[in-house]
């Protein structure tokens, strides 16, 4: 049953991003074609900017339109009139919450793929060559530096990738599933909660700074940020730990929250 | 005739009105039981809770021994009174959809009907008249060999002709051992194909009995007595 | 014969009647099979329950009889099937004259009157 959730999700999300991956593609082999009558004239200038701005927009929207398709097709499917359908289907609900997270992990990453291959092909030629002579360089550079940790960090980079976006999309199916206990207007609710959310997140980081800086002395901060300073590859661990360790409790209260109220407050109405 | 449904001091509140109010009910397999009602009585509100669209205030709803969940979808067949289908579909992908998630889906059954209507299965779902539309809802639910059909509002709103095939779809379809609850306020249309009907007004029930019962204790047609019951 | 049900009335006797007069009348000869349950719920626009039971009743009156597998039969003798039919004949003439008398015939004037109009 997973396994068609899987398939009909994945069905669902390829006939709106696969033509979105295809117009950004499309804008950068233009993009890249209009290089080739490069004259250095007023009129190549102005073509050729516009080109690369249409195709900067592309990118944003791209990555935009896949965060925002990934939220409203949690909101259609499940709580819309498709609601009726999806929710008679013999799945639970955890079956539902989980394949359309990954699923829609999976769309961000893709999306975010086709975006670096649009940069290649509008940058085709020696630009693109230089970015990877210069990101080869890196790599190299900082696997003499830091040796086998490389490829620890680059798995913790993607883990807490991975992990941060799930939580994301969980936060905002928590706003959605919270917002239709609302009698009316649940999704205008969906919105505020999630607002309520970020404003309380900002307090408590203030408050986090301000105690911090209150208590520079006495919590020996300096003493801290110097034995980091001398650990880089603890603390470079660290920090992707801190992440990885934020982004998963972040999720896990997402999803209870999300769970137990489609399991125990469902209301299509 | 084994116990199918059963619901006990079945109550569910909405903000500030009670919908259904502590009802008990009782449905036998093997029968077609109108549920009847004025738009407003509270059949919605049961056919949701039956469905596990909505979550009881208090009391209980048990299908086949069971609450609503994953075990139950699997046996109730639900037709919405809205439409509920992705209109990007094709009859085709949604044909699939049904087959890839309900185990007693008869896909066979589904596209004699449908090519009986004519409606070819690359047709878009968002192209068919509502009328075809709703002949295409109900086709998905009755090509399921299901233990309860649950049939929300299938003739309010269609023609004669149309009425015609919404019964005879149901008779045709629909296996001797399971059970067919139709809700409805147009009761002249269908109180013959019905076993039971159940009378509902302002979330309590008030009525539970035969047509053949109704017909003989009141020398009138359900209809009749439903006209009577509700007036206003 | 058109299925024709009163709209006031159980529907199961009214199915039971309409089958013998089906039969009474030749639609049906003796030994041969009925229209299925399903079937004959359709073209009367009732409930396949209530055929089944009407069928049942049927049998206990000996005018139908079901065999395993295979459906319904009507019985090679259908005297009882028949007299349904002389029992609504029957009943229409007296409805009939019931109401010719409510108009103030008494029963030879309405004799008379039937005669007349079966001349024209």
């Amino acid at each position: 049953m997973v396994k068609n959730l899987f398939k009909h999700e994945i069905y669902a999300y390829l006939r709106v991003i696969l033509p979105m991956h295809m117009i950004l593609l499309g804008v950068a082999i233009i993009g890249r074609f209009i290089q080739l009558f490069d004259n250095n004239s007023t009129a190549y200038n102005i073509v050729f900017w516009s080109s690369v701005v249409a195709f900067c927009i592309g990118v944003v929207a791209c990555i935009m339109l896949t965060l925002v398709f990934g939220i409203r097709r949690f909101y259609t499917n499940l709580f819309s009139n498709e609601g009726y359908l999806s929710f008679t289907l013999p799945v639970t609900t955890p079956q539902h919450i989980w394949v359309k997270n990954i699923v829609a992990i999976i769309s961000q990453f893709s999306s975010l793929i086709m975006v670096l291959i649009s940069c290649c092909v509008i940058s085709l030629g020696d630009v693109c060559v230089e970015v990877f002579k210069a990101a080869g360089y890196l790599i190299k550079e900082f696997y003499q530096e830091f040796n086998y940790h490389t490829i620890l960090y680059i798995i913790e980079l993607v883990l807490a990738l991975i992990i941060s976006a799930s939580a994301v999309y969980m936060l905002f199916y928590a706003c959605i599933a919270l917002g239709q206990r609302a009698k009316k207007n649940r999704v205008a609710a969906a919105v505020g909660i999630f607002f309520i959310y970020y404003l309380i997140m900002q307090v408590l980081a203030t408050i986090f700074i301000i105690v911090v800086s209150v208590f520079y002395e006495q919590l020996r901060i300096d003493e801290l940020l110097q034995y980091l300073f001398d650990h880089p590859i603890l603390t470079n661990h660290l920090g992707n730990g801190v992440v990885i360790v934020i982004n998963s409790i972040g999720l896990i209260i997402f999803y209870a929250i999300t769970k137990s109220t489609i399991k125990n407050k469902l209301n299509l109405e | 005739m084994s116990e199918l449904l059963r619901c006990e001091n079945l109550t569910k509140k909405y903000a500030n009105t009670t919908a259904l109010n502590g009802i008990n009910l009782t449905l036998e397999s093997g029968k077609i039981v109108g549920l009847l009602g004025p738009n407003g009585s509270g059949k919605t509100t049961l056919i949701k809770l039956i469905n596990g669209l909505l979550t009881p205030t208090e009391g209980t709803i048990l299908i086949n021994g069971k609450t609503p969940g994953v075990e139950t979808k699997r046996e109730v067949a639900y037709l919405p009174d809205n439409s509920y289908l992705n209109s990007w579909m094709t009859v085709k992908q949604i044909i699939d959809y049904f087959k890839d998630f309900y185990e007693d889906f008869r896909e066979d059954v589904a596209y004699t009907m449908l090519n009986k209507l004519g409606i070819t299965p690359d047709v878009k779902l968002k192209t068919l008249s509502k009328g075809n539309k709703e002949k295409v809802c109900l086709i998905l639910v009755m090509s399921r060999n299901a233990k309860l059909y649950v049939l929300d509002e299938p003739i309010a709103g269609v023609d004669p002709a149309a009425r015609d095939y919404v019964i005879s779809t149901i008779i045709n379809n629909y296996n001797p051992e399971a059970t067919v609850l139709i809700s409805t306020h147009l009761i002249s249309d269908i109180e013959e194909v019905l076993d039971e009907a159940i009378f509902i007004q302002n979330g309590d029930i008030l009525l539970q009995k035969t047509i053949d019962e109704i017909r003989e204790e009141n020398g009138k047609s359900v209809d009749a007595l439903f006209r009577e019951v509700f007036r206003w | 014969m058109e299925w024709t049900l009163d709209k006031i009335k159980p529907l199961c006797p009214q199915i039971c009647e309409q089958v013998c007069l089906q039969i009474a009348l030749g639609e049906f000869k003796p030994g041969e099979k009925m229209f299925s349950v399903r079937e004959t719920a359709l073209n009367a626009g009732v409930n396949p329950n209530t055929v089944q039971k009407a069928f049942e009743k049927l049998e206990q009156d000996g005018i139908l009889y079901s065999v395993r597998g295979s459906g319904w039969f009507v019985c090679e003798d259908i005297t009882n099937a028949k007299e349904t039919l002389d029992n609504l004949v029957y009943k229409k003439t007296e409805d009939y004259f019931t109401s010719l008398n409510a108009l103030g015939m008494d029963n030879n004037a309405v004799k008379n009157y039937v005669k007349e109009w079966d001349n024209e």
